[in-house]
């Protein structure tokens, strides 16, 4: 029995040396949902396939409630490897108890132009670079009953009236949100 | 009989000939370099290369394994630019989860891992247009047409330097991406299954206001004991994924999700009973489920239900394209399914049906 023990030990580290652990959870599919601060578990609202903060372009979420309650909503974003790079749970791109009606914004980094109520700290997963090439992200809630707009935007200009100024606008342009049932 | 020379001279004139294959929608699909076959994931209208203007395609691997991904542009006349099964637009193995960029052009502002060359005849795409093929449609991408020599510079450093222009482009999918969450992209082939037809009743009703919506799967069926339900009061979730024709192939129209463990309310969301378990959420909090009942017994005895309602309940568009394929499982674990065929009633508003 004993002999049994050990080769059954000795053959689950020779498995486990050799990678046949199943995939590692990764990008907007896979990698658990969270659960907010307040103990309220999020569903998955939207896939957002193109999150880009890189040479000074930024990626701003704004949703709006649209249930007939408040609730919680956040935004995760994965780099190019997959790699889950904020957390929703310790606070990170969360906004608890958003009320009926109510918009807010959600951004990789704060911009000139927009308005944001939050922006991300990127922690050190995946790329452990502080950009998203090639991002994604998935809008998280505690109900499906929310609609947002994300765009790429310029961090570093603002428009100007062009009779006083000739600073140029900035960079700005809708990615395309995809709505899960 | 003889057909005059005059009427074939006029057919001949009138161009009654078959068409000559182009464009995204019947240009054949490539084979990517792996000898794999590319499938269609999404079209896109309005690519363009011109007067440093690129065309950048984003996309994310939402499936299970590694897909080879894929961009093909057209000219204005509808003849493809580029061949992706020689390697030009296409990137293999991108692994699940990853993020990867193919474009038309490098440009200053963005990344590629991909860049298309032209290939002759076409030199241009001024009035374009594209399609992302994979070989597996569960890709979610973006588009943007890029400014390809301008970069975002700080305007307190240079007050001249132009940032780029930037445009998103609609995508337009074949079928809808996977959604994100527990159920599998396609319905799994070994579910329990009613041991008669018409043991398993389908209903959804899509109402206005939403907080009318309802659910309710029933099923009876195979001997199922109590320890195959697994301890949802701790470890197991269990989800509902229904599946219909969408597409012409089995997509996932609707997922809902009842989490291990958790507190409903003041009390414990699921309950142990000595035939099973059951589940109770009356603030519909996880997707709209009100209810869950696992009871084990003998064969025809084993009962399962599924309520929910409300505006959390995830609702697929009505009607449905049957067959339509109703599962509940846990994850990786038993699962049990219903195939209905001939609804009863499948409008806009209603479906309702009993199993096949």
């Amino acid at each position: 029995m004993m002999i049994r023990t050990v080769a059954r030990i000795g053959i689950a580290l020779l498995l486990s040396t050799l990678g046949y652990a199943g995939p590692a959870a990764a990008g907007p599919t896979d990698t658990p949902l969270p659960t907010f601060s307040d103990g309220r578990p999020a569903v998955s609202v939207y896939i957002a396939p193109g999150v880009i903060k890189n040479n000074n372009l930024e990626t701003d979420f704004v949703c709006t409630n649209l249930d007939a309650v408040a609730v919680d909503i956040g935004l995760e974003v994965f780099d190019e490897t997959g790699a889950l790079r904020n957390s929703v749970a310790a606070g990170s791109g969360a906004f608890l108890n958003v009320g009926v009606g109510k918009t807010v914004t959600v951004a990789t980094a704060g911009t000139a132009e927009l308005h944001e109520d939050q922006t991300l700290t990127l922690n050190t997963a995946g790329s452990g670079l502080n950009n998203l090439r090639n991002g994604s992200g998935r809008v998280v809630a505690t109900s499906k009953n929310i609609a947002c707009t994300a765009v790429v935007a310029d961090k570093l200009h603002t428009v100007q009236d062009p009779a006083v100024s000739s600073l140029p606008p900035p960079s700005l342009a809708e990615i395309q949100l995809i709505k899960l049932p | 009989m003889r057909i005059p020379h005059s009427v074939l001279g006029l057919a001949a004139t009138l161009c009654l000939v078959a068409p000559a294959r182009g464009g995204v929608t019947d240009t054949p699909l490539p084979t990517f370099s792996d000898g794999k076959a590319a499938q269609l994931v999404a079209l896109l209208p309005g690519v363009i290369k011109k007067n440093q203007l690129d065309t950048d395609v984003i996309c994310t691997n939402l499936a299970p394994a590694a897909v080879d991904v894929g961009l093909e542009v057209f000219d204005q006349n509808g003849v493809r630019g580029n061949q992706v099964a020689s390697g030009n637009g296409a990137l293999l193995a991108v692994g699940p989860g990853r993020t990867v960029t193919i474009a038309t052009g490098g440009t200053a502002v963005l990344h590629e891992d991909a860049v298309i060359t032209l290939e002759a005849p076409v030199t241009n795409l001024a009035n374009g247009s594209g399609r992302v093929v994979a070989t597996d449609v569960h890709l979610a991408c973006t588009a943007l047409a890029v400014d390809s020599v301008h970069t975002v510079v700080d305007p307190r450093t240079c007050p001249t330097c132009k940032p780029p222009t930037l445009a998103g482009l609609h995508l337009t999918y074949v079928a809808p991406p996977t959604p994100s969450g527990p159920c599998p992209a396609t319905p799994s082939p070994a579910c329990r299954k009613p041991p008669a037809p018409g043991r398993a009743l389908l209903l959804l009703q899509d109402r206005s206001p939403s907080s009318l919506d309802t659910l309710i799967w029933k099923w009876t069926g195979t001997g199922t004991a109590k320890a195959d339900f697994g301890d949802p009061t701790t470890t197991a979730s269990y989800q509902l994924c229904l599946y219909d024709q969408t597409g012409g192939t089995a997509t996932l129209r609707l997922a809902a999700v009842a989490p291990a463990g958790g507190t409903c309310g003041s009390l414990p969301c699921w309950l142990a009973s000595t035939t099973g378990f059951q589940y109770a959420d009356p603030t519909l909090t996880h997707d709209g489920l009100g209810r869950v009942l696992l009871k084990a017994g003998p064969p025809g005895a084993a009962k399962l239900l599924v309520q929910g309602r409300g505006s959390r309940l995830p609702r697929p568009v009505l009607p449905l394209t049957p067959p339509v394929t109703v599962q509940l499982s846990t994850g990786g674990g038993v699962c049990w399914d219903a195939v209905y065929t001939k609804p009863i009633t499948n409008d806009a508003a209603n479906f309702k049906a009993k199993s096949d």
